[in-house]
């Protein structure tokens, strides 16, 4: 093992991650702004984001691999590796997220009305879950990576309101089911987004305690 | 007469000596030099227990005292206690030559004797009385079988040992300790000579071993302690900072000493 190598990269890593995360968490921002203005042309942004965040992955996956091969890292240098490549894999399904709310663009050409619902907090909460467990793992902070995973549970009270308030919606204005549904789908996506920065914050758990455990 | 009698010695061995080892207090000098201090060690049966740790750390000196080859090293102070099963190995009644039946040793270098590979495998088992040739046949093909080594050699039993390749020496080593049956196999850095595919050969060997015999291995090669042992104790500067399941020692070391040496910070 070269230690000295060993580190450099590790460094690369995390600053590749971050960097990696925070342009998931614009998507993210950019599908919401793009769903409810309309705005194609920054719905097709955040869809080409996509292919750099799935480049960005392979990118790390393959040092990753590349340094459990030729370094044989122990101890908290695996746990390190082990998160990374792990985190990455959520990181990147969230960016897929961002691009399929990005995705419903093209169905819905109308804005949609989205103070009608609490989408927008849903959106809010995602963002900062998402931020929040990728700055416990860089910071290795289990204690704001525990704060984070519990805010899951506001998530999923959220999507049950949201859902409530869809279906109201639906039954009062039928006319507009296709956009009430596609808020339904919108919603579905962040409290998978949540989900996603849940698992992150058991990887940081991981790294910092060596065991992995899940999150309720 | 002779075989009764050796047949209840024998049923008197494999009722005291177990395949577990209890260090208990253990401390030892040489000289003025505290090479190992206040060990305290459980080594379980039928596993593979690895010890690791920088150079002069007391690694292969506690290896030693297993069977007792710290006896001949002048100036050699030893305080504690070994039990292997329940057996006290430094009692005064405790015969070293019974000892080192039932506790095997295999070395860095290869030391087959200068004689064919026939009789470097029924030397331990004609030291211990066996002159018969169909049970000394028996024992030798027994024995290559066990350590995996009957076809390669089974046509060149007559053949010198010396003529084996190094890493073939060194299975021939081992099979020459597990001829008299052995409860534990002692190993100091038994593939550190050796190339990569004889490596393996010897790592196979040792997870095939476990099934029958307790294996204790010093090696320097951490990624050969993470591969083939169950338990590992990390060594440094003559005591036993931490002993536990390998995979936790690797992942989540307890001590931050055991955690600087496995990440290459020092050592």
């Amino acid at each position: 093992m070269n230690k000295a190598i060993l580190d450099e990269q590790l460094e690369q890593l995390n600053i590749k991650l971050a960097t990696m995360c925070r342009l998931v968490e614009k998507m993210l921002q950019d599908a919401v702004n793009a769903l409810r203005t309309a705005d194609k042309k920054l719905a097709d942004e955040v869809v080409k984001s996509d292919e750099k965040v799935n480049a960005a992955e392979l990118e790390i996956e393959h040092t990753c691999l590349q340094l459990l091969l030729m370094q044989h890292p122990f101890a908290k240098d695996f746990r390190e590796l082990s998160t990374i490549l792990k985190v990455i894999t959520d990181i990147e399904r969230i960016g897929d997220q961002a691009a399929d709310i990005a995705g419903l663009v093209e169905n819905n050409s109308s804005a949609m009305d989205w103070n009608a619902t609490h989408i927008p907090s849903m959106c809010t909460l995602a963002i900062k879950m998402v931020h929040d467990a990728v700055d416990s793992f860089l910071t290795r902070n289990e204690q704001l990576a525990d704060a984070t995973a519990k805010l899951d549970d506001s998530m999923d009270t959220y999507f049950t309101t949201v859902r409530t308030e869809l279906a109201n919606h639906l039954r009062q204005n039928a006319d507009c089911a296709e956009a009430w549904l596609t808020l339904l789908m919108v919603a579905k996506y962040f409290e998978r987004v949540g989900d996603h920065a849940v698992n992150i914050c058991e990887w940081t758990d991981y790294q910092a305690r060596g065991t992995h455990t899940k999150f309720e | 007469m002779f075989r009764k009698k050796k047949q209840t010695s024998e049923q008197q061995v494999q009722l005291n000596y177990g395949q577990n080892i209890s260090v208990s207090d253990v401390n030892l000098h040489y000289g003025e030099f505290h090479a190992l201090k206040n060990i305290n060690i459980e080594i379980p049966e039928k596993q593979i227990t690895a010890f690791i740790g920088p150079s002069g750390c007391g690694k292969s000196t506690l290896l030693k005292c297993f069977n007792r080859m710290n006896d001949l090293v002048e100036g050699c102070k030893i305080e504690g206690k070994f039990l292997i099963g329940e057996v006290d190995i430094y009692a005064p009644t405790t015969d070293v030559n019974e000892l080192r039946k039932n506790v095997g040793m295999v070395f860095q270098k290869p030391n087959p004797f200068p004689m064919s590979v026939y009789d470097n495998i029924a030397y331990g088992p004609r030291t211990f009385g066996i002159r018969n040739r169909a049970q000394l046949d028996e024992i030798v093909e027994r024995t290559l079988k066990q350590a995996a080594m009957w076809e390669e050699l089974k046509d060149r039993l007559n053949k010198s040992a010396l003529g084996l390749s190094g890493g073939q020496q060194q299975r021939l080593c081992i099979a020459r300790a597990l001829a008299v049956q052995p409860k534990i196999i002692l190993m100091d850095e038994p593939t550190s000579a050796l190339d990569p595919i004889s490596t393996a050969k010897i790592e196979e060997l040792c997870m095939e071993l476990k099934k029958d015999v307790t294996v204790v291995i010093v090696t320097h090669n951490m990624q050969q302690a993470a591969r083939i042992s169950d338990k590992t104790g990390f060594f440094l500067l003559g005591e036993l900072v931490e002993f536990n399941d390998t995979d936790t020692l690797f992942s989540s070391p307890a001590k931050e000493e055991t955690e600087r040496y496995i990440t290459g910070r020092f050592g």
